[in-house]
């Protein structure tokens, strides 16, 4: 129905076009009237055409009722010089099922001191209300602090889904009451910590059926707010290990947390983005890598009683780049989880590149961006595995841009204070002044097709989603149930954006919604692996992987022209392994655990 | 019998083959011993004469054959310390820490070096050189390699205040300026540092150039490119190609005509993080 009304436009379009005739009658006598019209009428409708299969995106969130702009923080004076900078993060976005009305709603965060946060309830027509202050999780920022971050998840098991925000400040912790309002539960359970986190995800780690979570701390304990000094900065540009500590809280069961990050060896102390999770070597547990600003990325894998071992120098080798986003996903269909890391490319000054570490699956991984096509993520912030044409094959969306302002670059003045050997970055006061400067601004989102064995395709601009706005977090979701992937990002100190996806269900898909009951009750940390022909696919159930973004839940296959399924294999957390042959296509199934595993 | 029978299928030709394979690795079995021989003779020497900087270097260069690692550079770094300003000691000393990749370990020493002989220049130099030695290793990103480019400029700059006809003062810190991206504005500096290296060449009034004077027409036109003058590049090039009618590099640089194109080569060739040959022993050779 859709494609019946654009056509109807556009051929309404080209007759419109058709008053030009006048102006080339002369070339009539030599090819014909009707070879002329021919050409006038059909050729427009031809590219046309090619553009409405090419444009898998439209952006609709005026008609979704989304009027929410994120408003950046303003911190101490004393950091006047490159405030910009400094408040240069926090637009967040968490996509969720939280009232169980089989619709993803999104939670979005504001930064500014006293702006509520808006919880959008989707009102499954795609349109979206926001219900934040009747849900009681609005008021977040009126204290000292700046949401930079959430995450959804049930931590009590009791098919619920809570709330945890993390902040430049205290994070607070939400409980869901089942009738779509939220209690906050921060001090009894022990989950307020007041680093200056901007990464954070819902993990069992311990496999122990409740869901912890590891929060990921940029700068060390200084309240931006109200400084004593300005030497809170990162002291080296690539080496900095002076970042606030990260925290593990794990999950006692008993509705409190208790933070074990230190005894376990993870309370990586470098300038943490954003932190993810995947079983990279398809043993059942999860490894967690954290994205590192100014410092070497890490991978740890966890060794029961030996705690975490950091096992990065094996694994990924010795980075020195801008990590930003940690997400996972089998980009290969080999069967082991990749990892996709933004970092920082600029014409000159930097070219980090973005990161495909390719699983080898013998416990190493090398990095194909280059070879691959992905590389190229300007200054990367959120990016996410998606397969958003249903092809059987995930693509990646990655959102960039450092500050958008005036004219004038600012790169000259930091390159040159990076580089001078006198400088100390550390004392935040030292820093060249940034004033109305933009620094890698305005730059195109990148949406990079994957076209197998050819790579990557860079194809944002004519997919409608290369928006110039400095993107941070894209919540992955299908949020109109019709098949195929939709996304809202997440804009600093702009407009977010909810993108509907017109393609994708052109082709078949299956979706799945797994309830955990020896697991925890989100089944994160569960493995799904369909077959198709002889196509392998793999997906994980994760909770806050991708910058200032969760996705959904809802594990999501694009299916190409296969018609049915031949099996899909659960392996949940709990370990049992469930079995399915020849699943229908097209549709959304729910499964539950099996009682016995 | 069977492996009779088959040895008598090979071809002789093939035969012929495996005998001249055989022989260079007898060859290299000579060579070792009489490199052990060596070593062992100079250790003997070292022993009576233990102030001979000269014998440390010859063990050190023999140890460095020999793949022995901390032997050789511990007699290498011995040499230099009984003659800092020796520069044939210093070069192979650099060279020998970018085959083992011990970047830290040369630039540490070199530092000590030159604090403890502050008029060597071509300790100095060296140092300048160990800190360009290590910005290509893997491990550095883009800000690291700059500031391991600034630390080696300011050692340049001090070389040059000290003696200013120091050619390798002005040719080291232009090509440090050389390879800083274009943006960063180092162009212009990186031309007039060749410019006086190129000065300092005239000056010798040389019937017969030296080889290196090549490399100053190289990077001042590279310079020049970075700086977006093409046709300053190409006529810096032409007057080198004329002293230098087989260089390659020269002949390379003058084929492209479009601009664009010579801009891309010069950009890759030119960059922190490709790695720069510092080995100059041509300098002191001649």
């Amino acid at each position: 129905m859709q494609k019946t009304a654009n056509s109807t436009i556009r051929n309404s379009d080209v007759f419109e076009k058709s008053g030009r005739l006048g102006l080339i009658t002369s070339c009539s006598a030599a090819f014909g009237w009707s070879t002329l019209l021919f050409l006038l009428i059909a050729l427009p409708v031809v590219l046309n055409a090619e553009e409405s299969v090419q444009r898998a995106f439209t952006d609709v969130t005026r008609q979704a009722g989304i009027t929410h702009r994120h408003h950046k923080p303003v911190l101490d004076e004393k950091l006047g010089n490159i405030m910009p900078w400094m408040a240069s993060v926090g637009a967040a976005a968490a996509a969720a099922d939280y009232d169980g009305d089989g619709y993803v709603d999104i939670y979005v965060t504001q930064s500014r001191m006293g702006e509520p946060n808006l919880l959008y309830h989707n009102n499954g027509d795609f349109t979206f209300t926001d219900m934040a202050a009747q849900a009681g999780v609005a008021w977040v920022n009126e204290e000292h602090g700046a949401s930079m971050g959430a995450v959804f998840g049930d931590y009590d098991n009791d098919g619920n889904l809570d709330l945890y925000v993390i902040k430049w400040g205290c994070n607070r912790l939400f409980h869901s009451d089942g009738d779509g309002t939220f209690t906050e539960v921060t001090q009894s359970s022990g989950t307020g910590d007041c680093g200056n986190a901007n990464g954070v995800i819902f993990v069992d780690y311990d496999s122990d059926g409740d869901l912890d979570l590891y929060v990921g701390n940029y700068f060390p304990y200084v309240d931006l707010w109200n400084l004593e000094h300005t030497r809170i900065m990162h002291d080296a540009f690539e080496t900095a290990v002076n970042g606030g500590a990260n925290v593990l809280y794990r999950n006692n069961g008993d509705a409190t947390f208790t933070d074990v990050a230190g005894g376990l060896g993870i309370a990586d102390s470098g300038w943490t983005l954003d932190v993810g999770c995947g079983d990279i070597d398809n043993n059942g547990t999860m490894e967690i890598f954290t994205a590192n600003d100014f410092g070497p990325d890490r991978l740890f894998t966890y060794r029961g009683a030996d705690g975490f071992v950091n096992i990065s120098n094996q694994a990924i080798g010795i980075d020195s780049r801008k990590g930003m986003n940690a997400e996972f996903g089998d980009y290969n269909n080999d069967g082991w989880l990749d990892i996709y890391v933004a970092n920082i490319s600029t014409d000159e000054f930097l070219q980090e590149g973005n990161v495909l570490h390719e699983n080898l699956g013998d416990g190493s991984f090398v990095d194909v961006a280059v070879e691959t096509n992905c590389w190229d993520g300007g200054w990367g912030w959120g990016c996410k595995f998606m397969d958003f044409d249903n092809d059987g094959d995930l693509d990646i969306y990655a959102v960039n841009g450092f500050v958008s302002a005036g004219e004038e670059e600012w790169w000259y003045d930091l390159a040159v204070f990076a580089t001078d050997i006198h400088s100390n970055p550390e004392d935040a006061a030292t820093w060249p002044m940034m004033g109305n400067k933009s620094c890698s601004g305005h730059e195109p989102s990148r949406l990079f097709r994957n076209d197998g064995f050819d790579g990557f395709a860079e194809i944002a601009a004519e997919s409608g989603v290369d928006d110039k706005r400095d993107g941070r977090g894209i919540a992955v979701a299908d949020y109109d149930n019709d098949g195929d992937l939709d996304m809202y990002v997440a804009n600093q100190d702009a407009a977010g954006v909810m993108y509907r996806n017109e393609i994708g269900n052109r082709a078949n898909w299956f979706e799945v919604d797994l309830t955990g009951t020896l697991s925890n009750r989100d089944a994160v940390g569960a493995r799904l692996e369909l077959t198709v022909g002889d196509q392998l696919m793999i997906r994980e159930i994760v909770a806050g992987n991708g910058y200032a973004s969760q996705s959904s839940r809802r594990a999501h296959f694009g299916l190409g022209s296969h018609d049915v399924i031949e099996k899909l294999v659960i392996r949940w957390p709990a370990g049992g392994v469930q079995t399915l042959e020849n699943v229908e296509v097209n549709q959304v199934l729910t499964v539950s655990e099996p009682a016995g595993g | 019998m069977r492996n009779r029978c088959k040895f008598a299928q090979i071809p002789v030709s093939l035969l012929v083959l495996l005998c001249l394979a055989v022989s260079p690795l007898m060859a290299q079995r000579t060579r070792l011993s009489e490199e052990e021989m060596a070593i062992k003779e100079l250790k003997e020497l070292l022993s009576e004469y233990p102030g001979d900087d000269v014998t440390h270097y010859q063990l050190a260069v023999l140890l460095s054959r020999q793949d022995e690692r901390e032997s050789a550079l511990n007699h290498f770094e011995a040499a230099l310390e009984l003659n800092p300003g020796a520069p044939i000691h210093g070069n192979s000393y650099r060279l020998a820490c970018i085959w083992w990749h011990e970047f830290d370990r040369c630039i540490e020493f070199l530092e000590g070096l030159v604090e403890r002989n502050h008029t060597s220049i071509n300790a100095r130099f060296h140092l300048a050189l160990a800190y360009v030695d290590k910005m290509p290793w893997y491990t550095l990103g883009m800000v690291q390699q700059g500031q391991q480019s600034n630390l080696s400029m300011d050692q340049l700059t001090l070389i040059i205040e000290q003696d200013s006809t120091y050619w390798g003062g002005w040719y080291g810190r232009g090509m440090n300026h050389l390879h800083w991206p274009r943006m960063m504005r180092h162009a212009p500096e990186s031309i007039a540092d060749f410019k006086q290296a190129l000065k300092l060449q005239n000056e010798l009034n040389l019937s017969q150039p030296k080889a290196y004077f090549e490399l100053t027409y190289i990077g001042l036109g590279d310079a020049y490119v970075k700086d977006l003058k093409h046709a300053e590049a190409r006529r810096v090039w032409q007057q080198g190609a004329e002293l230098f009618p087989r260089s390659a590099k020269l002949r390379k640089r003058l084929s492209f005509i479009d601009d664009e194109e010579l801009e891309k080569f010069v950009k890759v060739t030119r960059s922190l993080k490709k790695p720069i040959d510092t080995d100059m022993w041509m300098i002191w050779a001649e």
